[in-house]
């Protein structure tokens, strides 16, 4: 089980330059409350994906919170190809959130709503806690262009626990 | 998630069936479950619709879960059959779809409880635990879904459908569209459980099938009660000269020592061998 968190540029803005996005479509990130952005998996050769859970999960959070602006990182939001792993780690697609939007709802809420969705998905499997999580999540300030990364990869049981001890006031710290 | 509350006191012929069914389950009459719940799943119930609507969408809801719910006892028994028959691969995917559909009940119904839920969970785990299989071969693929209810995209915005609700006594589920096979590996937590490897061969004695890989699956089967908690003994057993010689002598050795039993055992008198069986402990784990 290993979880880390740390504070690097805004991967919406290195996204933006690496990728050839129309204008409407970097309004459309920008403005977003929460943007899933595409995963890499560059030992299978493939550079832009969303895993399997994307839909599920994203309906899922507008489900909790609705009213949000909820985006996907593609020019082709519906037709999208999804990625189904073949181990049971649940490789939800790399999530992007609003600094504005997570001060607003407090990060406990947020983290409870995605342990929420493995419990209920994955009863048995979170119960014997035999269930991968391969989680990635930003916190990104739009003023200072700078990111909190969190990166969770390990069993279910521990997700919770590193969920709650991400510090969003790091990044106004690091600004001081 | 629906989470619908589901009363069995309510419904009191349900009710008698379900005791009925768990009866015919210590009289191991495993046909005669599956005749029972076919024929009240006759022309209103299918794989994962709900044929006859009531005039409101929760009682519709409510009458679904109370067939599907039965496809747990119906799968059970024809786990059990597959037993019966050494057909141990197929036993194993039963058991699998019986722990995918109890996920699904679980999400589904409130009062988990009254439905036994985390209970029948555990001991189908506790079943699974009996078999050989360790390592899964697992496909990985690039798929396009579409929500089986509304045929639309899952990430179209008409489609509201959440995969395992209820909608309307239709389970939500997602067909896919298009598969781009990318690759086969070998896993210890597969995304699914289905496509197991046999293990290997040099235990499955044909003379002793409680020694061989799916011993202990197969002794479930000899010698526990449905739904009667277990554990597993290991026993010594002397086998005798009189046994011996109807042996097969081209199989593997009894004495564990991977030699062919011609070269091995076959001039002893008695073979002393170490069994591993199931015994059923006197408590019954589901009631209704």
């Amino acid at each position: 089980m290993s979880s880390d968190n740390e504070i690097i540029s805004s991967p919406i803005l290195n996204l933006i330059k690496t990728e050839n996005y129309s204008n409407t479509i970097i309004d459309k990130i920008l403005s977003a409350d929460v943007v899933f952005l595409p995963n890499k998996f560059v030992d299978r050769g493939i550079n832009r994906c969303f895993p399997d859970e994307t839909p599920e999960f994203k309906k899922y959070l507008i489900q909790k919170i609705p009213n949000k602006n909820i985006v996907l990182a593609e020019e082709d939001e519906i037709n999208i190809k999804l990625l189904e792993l073949n181990d049971s780690s649940i490789s939800i697609p790399i999530i992007c959130f609003a600094l504005d939007f997570v001060k607003a709802i407090t990060i406990q809420v947020l983290a409870s709503f995605i342990v929420e969705y493995f419990k209920q998905k994955y009863v048995r499997d979170y119960r014997n806690n035999t269930l991968n999580i391969d989680l990635t999540l930003y916190i990104n300030d739009k003023k200072s262009n700078k990111a909190i990364k969190f990166k969770y990869k390990g069993d279910s049981k521990g997700l919770d626990i590193a969920l709650k001890n991400i510090d969003i006031n790091k990044l106004a710290k690091k600004d001081e | 998630m629906n989470n619908i509350k589901v009363s069995l006191l309510e419904d009191k012929n349900y009710l008698d069936l379900l005791k009925n069914i768990l009866y015919l389950f210590d009289l191991k009459k495993y046909e005669d479950i599956k005749s029972k719940i076919e024929h009240y799943n006759e022309n209103k119930f299918t794989k994962n619709k709900l044929l006859l609507k009531d005039i409101d969408e929760i009682t519709t809801n409510i009458n679904f879960i109370k067939h599907y719910y039965l496809s747990i006892f119906y799968d059970f028994a024809e786990f059990l059959i597959d037993l019966k028959q050494k057909e141990f691969q197929k036993s194993w995917c039963t058991l699998q779809h019986i722990q995918d559909t109890i996920t699904i009940c679980y999400n589904l119904i409130q009062n988990k409880t009254d439905f036994n839920l985390d209970t029948l969970s555990d001991y189908l785990y506790k079943i699974e635990q009996l078999y050989p299989y360790v390592v899964f071969s697992s496909t990985e693929c690039i798929v396009e879904k579409t929500c089986s209810i509304c045929k639309n995209n899952l990430l179209d915005k008409k489609c509201t459908h959440l995969s395992g609700d209820i909608y309307n006594g239709e389970l939500a589920g997602v067909n896919i569209n298009i598969i781009e096979f990318l690759g086969i590996s070998l896993v210890y937590k597969p995304a699914h459980k289905s496509c197991t490897l046999l293990p290997e061969n040099k235990y499955d004695y044909k003379n002793f099938p409680l020694m061989s890989s799916y011993g202990m699956i197969y002794s479930f089967f000899l010698y526990s009660e449905p739904f009667f908690d277990f554990e597993i003994l290991i026993k010594p057993k002397i086998i005798t000269h009189s046994e011996i010689n109807t042996y097969n002598r081209e199989l593997l050795c009894p004495c564990r020592s991977e030699k062919p039993f011609k070269d091995c055992c076959i001039k002893k008198r008695f073979i002393f061998v170490k069994e591993k069986y199931i015994s059923s402990i006197n408590k019954k784990l589901i009631d209704f």
